[in-house]
């Protein structure tokens, strides 16, 4: 953390003119200080150890190495430093390594500003809550960290859950003692995997139970019921 | 039946019959002989001599030569004047012939074939001693050559027959013989039926695929280099042995009863990984026998598969560098006409597809390499111009303790590779082709759905048959063991796996993973 509240960044970029385009824009964004930029994977080593920066704008495609390593090296050091990755790599291993390093946010390339724009400002207003912040409470947590919650002792719903919607489903089962997915979807006009969802949703609530029905044409089919308590 | 068979039929019968001729001479001047000495040391016949007294003897010796069937007896007196013959009007006269020498002047008793008065004959000749020890006489009994041919000639006959005999019925024998053998053998004649099996031999040989046969029992009748060479066997020792009992891994007899041809069915043998081809042999409606070609699956077919999909993806970059420089000159005509937004509408139309697939799965997906997976399977579905849907509202987020991310890869990765092969290989219009896919947990358990409009489950295969080790209904070699190891993975982790074909248009395959332990028992929270 810095006691300013300007975040430092470096920009490791392997094409000169993308690198450069980069600082322009992100010079009109308030709250950054570009520090560096560094055309190499060796340079960025250096720039890192000296520098210090707070974020770094970080391409996978570098002349001599790969940006992942960098990344790697960054986690395995302990470096309080975040990473947003910009790259033209559209390949799982890179997602994956992304993911496993905890990158702020994957863009690609070609690079929209806008899209740059909105990830640094998102990412400007999480870091002043922090900086602002004393002591964290859970409802912090929660709107930091979008995983949904699955606590069925809250009122609140995971994503992809929205209240109507489970309502809808809950009020099939005052008329049917059992329903499938599929017919869930046909009774309240959508597909069978958002029906499902809904349905698991309430298994995870403890309102219903899932079953394997064998209907009558021996194919076993899963339905669900009222949970009997 | 050859000539030369006919020929040696031939001299064998003719040395037969000289030699019955010849061994007939002998025995009938043995005989001769033998009544020639006996009449010699009758007294008789001495005093007949001694008086020259034919009369005394012609009775007796006449009822005798007619008794022996001999063609004379004569007794002649020391000069060879006849004291008896068959012939009355010869006696007096002096013994035809000239060999009597021998027996009035040496005393010898002896055999002779000479021409006599009655024709030639063979005679047994002995001298006639008196008690003094003098030469007084001679005796000749007789058999007429004539008479011991015509005796050969009946031998001589039936021989005949014989060797006719043998000869048609060995006509018979190897004609129906020769018949069926060639019947057995489409008719070829026997050399171009040797070279064709030398042939087929040398082929087998050199064939780099492994080749095993068997017959209808079972036994293993045929096996080429490579076979032995993958088997690690010697030919000599498995060769018209039980398959089963020398290469119990190979469970070809399987298919003599099964009757169901496999093809590309992988199979481990001797910890190699192989993939066979197996088909029942059928002549004339009745199986005789199975015949499996195999090969290893090794580097090379690993090597190829690398192979097409690096020319895949060069074909892919060959099209994407053309679509980039088809954008870079609109983007330059838009920039020319000054319309700026436009231009940045186009570059960032081209990834915001892609875009909003990675920030959906950063989200919604917690397990990097499932993540993974999906992103990667989404990008060999556009390369296949197929599209791959994830359903929005997929979710899984932390994964149980003992569910391992790596088994849920491979039942994605198989699913959504069974389900790219019925889109590709089904007559849905390209560009509806489309796998879906939905990933659940927000219940009790761990739901994965793939979909696709594809040509559906194989018709006449059983769900558990598809499943089982090596059964592949498709052409690709790597692809039978996908589904037995999804099942055995589902298996471990007590969950269930459903198939099912959607109106006979694709194909929906259907996971249900418990998130708790085996055994324990899910607690609600009850509000």
């Amino acid at each position: 953390m810095t006691s300013t509240n300007t975040i430092k960044v470096l920009i490791i970029e392997d094409d000169v003119g993308i690198a450069e385009i980069h600082r322009r824009n992100l010079m009109k964004i308030d709250g950054l200080d570009i520090i560096g930029i560094a055309t190499t994977k060796a340079e960025a080593e250096v720039l890192l150890d000296v520098l210090t920066p707070d974020l770094i704008l970080l391409d996978v495609y570098l002349p001599d190495g790969n940006g992942l390593d960098i990344l790697r090296d960054l986690r395995q050091q302990q470096h309080a430093c975040d990473v947003i990755l910009i790259t033209a790599d559209r390949d799982s291993d890179t997602l994956q390594a992304a993911m496993r390093g905890g990158v702020v946010d994957y863009i690609l390339k070609p690079v929209i500003f806008a899209r740059l724009e909105e990830s640094l400002n998102k990412y400007l207003k999480q870091k002043n809550q922090f900086v602002n912040l004393d002591d964290v409470d859970q409802h912090m947590v929660d709107a930091m960290i979008s995983v949904s919650v699955k606590s069925p002792a809250t009122s609140r719903l995971p994503k992809g859950i929205d209240s109507v919607t489970l309502d809808k489903v809950r009020g099939l089962f005052a008329e049917h003692a059992d329903i499938t997915a599929d017919n869930a979807g046909v009774l309240i006009g959508a597909s069978r995997t958002t029906a499902r969802r809904y349905l698991e949703h309430l298994i995870s609530t403890g309102e219903l139970v899932a079953d394997l029905n064998y209907g009558t044409v021996g194919r076993p089919e899963r339905t669900y019921k009222k949970q009997v308590r | 039946m050859t000539l030369s068979g006919i020929v040696k039929l031939l001299i064998l019968s003719i040395a037969g019959f000289v030699y019955l001729k010849h061994w007939e001479e002998q025995d009938s001047g043995n005989n001769a002989l033998g009544i020639a000495k006996f009449l010699s040391t009758s007294p008789c016949v001495n005093r007949a001599i001694e008086t020259n007294n034919p009369e005394l003897i012609r009775e007796k010796i006449e009822y005798l030569r007619a008794s022996v069937g001999a063609a004379f007896i004569v007794v002649g007196n020391k000069d060879g004047i006849r004291l008896s013959h068959p012939i009355s009007e010869r006696i007096g006269k002096p013994m035809k012939g000239d060999d009597n020498d021998r027996a009035l002047k040496k005393g010898l008793s002896y055999v002779s074939v000479a021409n006599g008065s009655l024709g030639r004959s063979v005679r047994g000749k002995t001298p006639v001693i008196d008690s003094n020890g003098n030469i007084i006489g001679v005796v000749s009994v007789g058999y007429l050559l004539t008479s011991i041919e015509s005796k050969a000639d009946h031998f001589f006959i039936f021989l005949l027959i014989m060797i006719a005999l043998v000869v048609l019925t060995n006509a018979l024998i190897s004609n129906f013989t020769a018949k069926k053998f060639q019947n057995a053998i489409f008719g070829f004649e026997p050399e171009e039926f040797g070279r064709l099996y030398m042939e087929l031999e040398v082929t087998l040989s050199t064939i780099k695929e492994g080749v095993v046969s068997i017959d209808a029992n079972g036994y293993l009748r045929s096996i080429n280099r490579s076979a032995c060479d993958i088997f690690k066997v010697k030919a000599e020792d498995v060769l018209n042995h039980r398959m089963d009992a020398v290469l119990p891994e190979n469970n070809l007899t399987e298919i003599l009863t099964s009757k169901a041809n496999q093809y590309n069915v992988e199979m481990m043998i001797k910890g190699q990984a192989i993939v066979a081809n197996r088909q029942i042999l059928i002549v004339d409606n009745q199986v005789v026998g199975a015949v499996s070609s195999f090969r290893l699956k090794d580097e090379i077919s690993e090597l190829t598969k690398q192979l097409s999909q690096v020319r895949e993806y060069s074909d892919l970059l060959r099209s994407q560098t053309h679509e980039h420089s088809n954008k870079l000159n609109t983007i330059s005509g838009l920039i020319h006409l000054g319309k700026y937004d436009d231009v940045l509408g186009l570059i960032g139309q081209e990834t915001e597809r892609y875009q909003h697939l990675i920030e959906f799965l950063r989200e919604a997906i917690h397990e990097p390499v499932i993540a993974g997976v999906l992103l990667g399977k989404s990008e060999r579905a556009r390369e296949l111009g197929l599209l791959l849907d994830i359903d929005d509202g997929s979710q899984l987020l932390t994964l149980p303790e003992h569910i391992r991310a790596e088994d849920l890869v491979t039942i994605l990765g198989n699913f959504i590779d069974n389900g790219f092969d019925a889109c590709i290989s089904s007559n849905t219009l390209k560009s509806e082709r489309q796998v879906s896919v939905s990933i659940s947990d927000f219940g009790d358990e761990i739901i994965m759905e793939v979909e696709d409009n594809g040509c559906g489950l194989p018709k006449g295969i059983a769900q558990q048959e598809l499943i089982k080790q090596g059964v592949s209904s498709k052409s690709e070699s790597n692809r039978g063991v996908g589904l037995h190891l999804v099942d055995k993975i589902i298996n471990q982790y007590n969950g269930q796996l459903m198939m099912e074909s959607i109106d006979n248009k694709g194909t929906r395959m259907t996971v249900y993973l418990p998130k708790q332990h085996a055994g324990k028992d899910i607690k609600h929270d009850i509000n």
